[in-house]
């Protein structure tokens, strides 16, 4: 009971949700813009995704729409997160789950580029491929049995605890973005398209945005937090930006094919 | 020398693309075009010509084929997914 009327900083020490860093008055409005800016281009990208599986049914293809959905909905946790900034309860539950819809969306994209070259033909299944496989439960497993072994010994959840699980899960993000990196700047040199130089960089972008949140955690600097925040926009409208040129360019061909 | 196995949707997309280009020139393709274009044999080509006809995307008339609108957008579908595919590294 005493702890619902105590200040935030002082519960949460290892601050949680890093918009609470930023200046008490700007930080809803920050926090609004960048998250709407974020679902909004998560669900632009995964719908293309979704409509190439549809027309195509290549099953591989399905961990991006699904992956892109699952990091809009981390988005939305983290402003929810934030709008209840001050509840002892909703405030640690709403960053458990940002965490593990975050994870679990990078492990699904993954598993996309992992899987690419089974063009919806069946695949021999490898151990390394049940790996695969697991990571993503794991991607979930883990916060959770974290999260809920704490519940079980005490009767509220360990902020620094939160914290750390936060740090762990971010450096498993920022393996699963190194390893889609590379999956892209392979596929860019076979290829030999500038144009595909894009994606890689958007994935780049998204790796830096989890090294500048894990900064966040050692240093509670608002400047590596607000770095951490431009960089998943720009890498979130770089990718999109890609998906729309595609696609709008052979639109522009078809339209004056038609004209001709 | 070896061809690589094609996927149904780039067959049917090889076989649409080779009515369309047929059609420009002569309005209606021929299926012996058809079948130098895809580099198919004629039974399978047969096949396949059926299955589009099926679903739309072709119709026949006195042994020649054209094409529908329906034809028509799944080649730009199958261009735009081909693009998007290649552009995000897949």
């Amino acid at each position: 009971m005493i702890r619902d009327k105590l200040p935030v900083a002082e519960l949460d020490p290892n601050v949680l949700n890093p918009y609470l860093l930023l200046d008490a008055g700007i930080a809803p409005a920050v926090s609004l813009v960048f998250t709407a800016a974020s679902v909004f281009l998560s669900l632009y990208i995964s719908r293309h995704f979704f409509q190439s599986y549809l027309f195509s049914g290549f099953g591989y293809l399905l961990g991006l729409p699904a992956g892109f959905v699952f990091l809009a909905a981390s988005f939305g946790l983290e402003q929810l997160g934030l709008l209840y900034s001050q509840s002892v309860l909703l405030h640690p539950a709403f960053y458990w789950l940002q965490v593990a819809f975050q994870s679990e969306a990078l492990a699904l994209i993954a598993l996309s580029y992992y899987y690419k070259d089974s063009d919806g033909r069946p695949v021999r299944i490898r151990l390394s491929d049940i790996g695969m496989m697991v990571l993503p439960l794991a991607m979930v497993m883990v916060p959770m049995l974290l999260a809920t072994s704490e519940l079980a010994s005490k009767s509220y959840i360990s902020y620094p605890s939160l914290a750390d699980l936060g740090l762990v899960m971010r450096i498993f993000n920022m393996a699963v973005l190194a390893y889609i990196f590379k999956n892209t700047v392979v596929s860019l040199v076979r290829s030999a398209n500038v144009r595909m130089l894009y994606v890689p960089a958007a994935f780049a972008l998204l790796w830096l945005e989890q090294y500048s949140l894990v900064m966040t955690y050692f240093d509670n600097s608002a400047f590596a937090f607000a770095g951490s925040i431009v960089a998943r926009v720009a890498g979130l409208a770089l990718f999109a930006y890609v998906l729309h040129a595609v696609t709008s360019k052979r639109r522009l061909e078809i339209e004056a094919r038609e004209k001709a | 020398m070896r061809q690589e196995k094609r996927h149904k949707l780039q067959l049917f997309y090889e076989i649409l693309c080779a009515i369309e280009e047929d059609s420009m020139r002569n309005e209606v393709a021929r299926p012996t075009h058809v079948q130098h274009f895809t580099r198919l044999s004629y039974d399978k080509m047969m096949n396949h010509l059926q299955e589009l006809e099926d679903k739309g995307m072709i119709h026949r008339v006195s042994g020649l084929v054209a094409i529908t609108a329906k034809g028509k957008r799944f080649i730009e579908q199958y261009d735009q997914l081909i693009k998007l595919i290649e552009s995000a590294g897949l």
